[in-house]
């Protein structure tokens, strides 16, 4: 396990919210993919917690990953699917997961980024 | 008006390991394969349409320029892995619309240039920007059709093994030795549970086609390959849920063709279907209704799916033994078809195969199925 990886409640997951169609997509994006609206479009802030829909541990990949590294979709309770990286501790399809945050990027990036990683609620603590 | 499209002229390169090779050196010895499979003047060639991913500007131009064919309308076309059946698919179109007599097709790709590892996505893309790589996507449709349908390691991995089997028969084909269940299941991991051996490998090669109007085909050759389908679609985008377990693409794209060829799976006798990794393969027999939802590892396993089954698929040894340098994937599909309806393909010969399928997808970017999809059925 990475140590870098620890358990946050400050994580937001910003959307999109279209209010011409009701649809939400993850991340933002600035017009609607499904009805083409712009103006209608707005930023949203989505559940930040959900299930596994599938996931997988990844050994072969570009070279600024640190392998192996587990990436998967999350389905959030208002029909949106997020791509992350997740933490493979306790997972499970169909487990319940919150977003929190991890380094996940190698030794080939110069500056690792903090970025999203959805953990297991069983392994919060 | 339309009219009725055949194909007179195949041709391929060996896929392999070619990195000395250019891309035009790669490519030339197929065209003039097929054209001289047509028997044809190359002046009587009026179009021609390049299927590659990753093969960089003026594709075709660079092809032709090498063998003097030049001067006509050339179109370099990218789909990613369907690059070449998409460019078949406007080859085919634009000899049913009449605009054209004979076409050729060219697909071609020279993956060693990258020197190993995964196939590099486009990093504008969030997923790709935040570490997806083909195998993950695939080894989560595997993943999820496992829970779901309770396939198990075992029948996953049958799959390499039958397509092992069928590209020791080919001549052209990248990987020309057998493997075992436990051969595979050993093999390292690349994206779990997927293993080195359920991914196609990394090559080069190139693939041609001579498509040409029924008015003109008998002065070529007297066995023209007829094309009753030409479907192209691309994956409708959703920012929600999707099923993974069942392409949505392909299923769609699938009942295009049927409906175009005006005959269903029970006529077909062999297709080659994009099995890019070991799942692939088994989600497509469901796709083109081979097998019924969820029974595709039993139908593998029950031996439908290869020599002496219902449908024999990929005999050429598919993407995962024939190689998949992934332009020329397409065009090298149609080549394996013609080939077999013509009674050519030697020891890998289906027994008097007189409908064959190709299928395409090319995928790697968020939100779709897969990005693009070509599926033709041919008939000889």
């Amino acid at each position: 396990m990475n140590p870098e990886m620890s358990p946050s409640s400050e994580v937001r997951l910003v959307g999109m919210h279209c209010t011409a169609c009701g649809a939400m997509a993850y991340p933002f994006q600035a017009v609607c993919p499904i009805c083409m609206a712009e103006d209608e479009v707005a930023e949203a802030d989505m559940p930040t917690t959900g299930t596994v829909y599938a996931y997988s541990t990844v050994h072969a990949a570009p070279k600024k990953w640190r392998l192996p590294y587990t990436i998967g979709y999350v389905d959030l309770s208002n029909g949106v699917r997020v791509f992350s990286h997740l933490d493979p501790k306790g997972l499970g399809v169909g487990a319940a997961v919150y977003a929190s945050t991890g380094i996940v990027s190698g030794e080939a990036v110069e500056e690792p980024r903090t970025q999203l990683v959805f953990k297991a609620v069983g392994d919060a603590k | 008006m339309t009219t009725g499209v055949s194909v007179v002229g195949a041709g391929m390169v060996p896929f392999g390991k070619f990195p000395e090779r250019s891309l035009a050196d790669l490519a030339w010895p197929a065209v003039k394969q097929a054209l001289n499979d047509a028997g044809i003047d190359p002046r009587r060639v009026q179009a021609a349409f390049c299927g590659t991913a990753f093969g960089g500007m003026m594709s075709g131009q660079r092809i032709l320029g090498r063998i003097g064919l030049t001067g006509i309308p050339i179109t370099n076309m990218e789909n990613a892995c369907s690059a070449s059946s998409t460019a078949l698919h406007h080859a085919v179109s634009s000899v049913r619309s009449g605009q054209y007599d004979v076409v050729l097709v060219i697909g071609v790709e020279k993956l060693t240039k990258f020197g190993g590892g995964t196939l590099p996505l486009e990093e504008e893309d969030w997923e790709v920007s935040n570490g997806m790589v083909m195998p993950a996507l695939y080894a989560m449709r595997a993943q999820r059709y496992m829970h779901e349908f309770g396939l198990t390691d075992r029948q996953l991995a049958l799959v390499s093994v039958k397509n092992r089997r069928h590209g020791l028969l080919n001549p052209d084909a990248q990987m020309r030795k057998e493997t075992t269940v436990e051969e595979v299941l050993a093999s390292r991991p690349i994206a779990e549970p997927l293993t080195l051996l359920q991914c196609c490998p990394a090559g080069d090669g190139a693939a041609a086609l001579i498509i040409c109007s029924d008015k003109v085909a008998p002065q070529f050759r007297t066995d023209p390959v007829r094309i009753l389908a030409s479907d192209l679609t691309s994956g409708k985008y959703t920012p929600g849920f999707r099923d993974l377990t069942t392409p949505e693409i392909t299923r769609r794209g699938a009942a295009e063709a049927w409906e175009h060829a005006g005959i269903g799976p029970d006529a077909v006798d062999l297709a080659e279907v994009h099995d890019a990794f070991s799942i692939a393969e088994l989600i497509y027999y469901e796709a083109f209704d081979f097998c019924a939802r969820g029974e595709a590892g039993a139908f593998l396993e029950q031996g439908h799916s290869t020599f002496g089954g219902k449908v024999v698929v990929n005999p050429s040894g598919g993407l995962l033994a024939k190689g998949h340098p992934i332009g020329a994937t397409g065009a090298a599909q149609a080549v394996e078809v013609v080939r077999q309806l013509r009674g050519e393909a030697g020891e890998r010969q289906v027994e008097g195969a007189r409908i064959g399928l190709s299928h395409a997808t090319g995928g790697g970017i968020a939100g779709f199925d897969h990005g693009a999809c070509s599926i033709h059925i041919y008939a000889r």
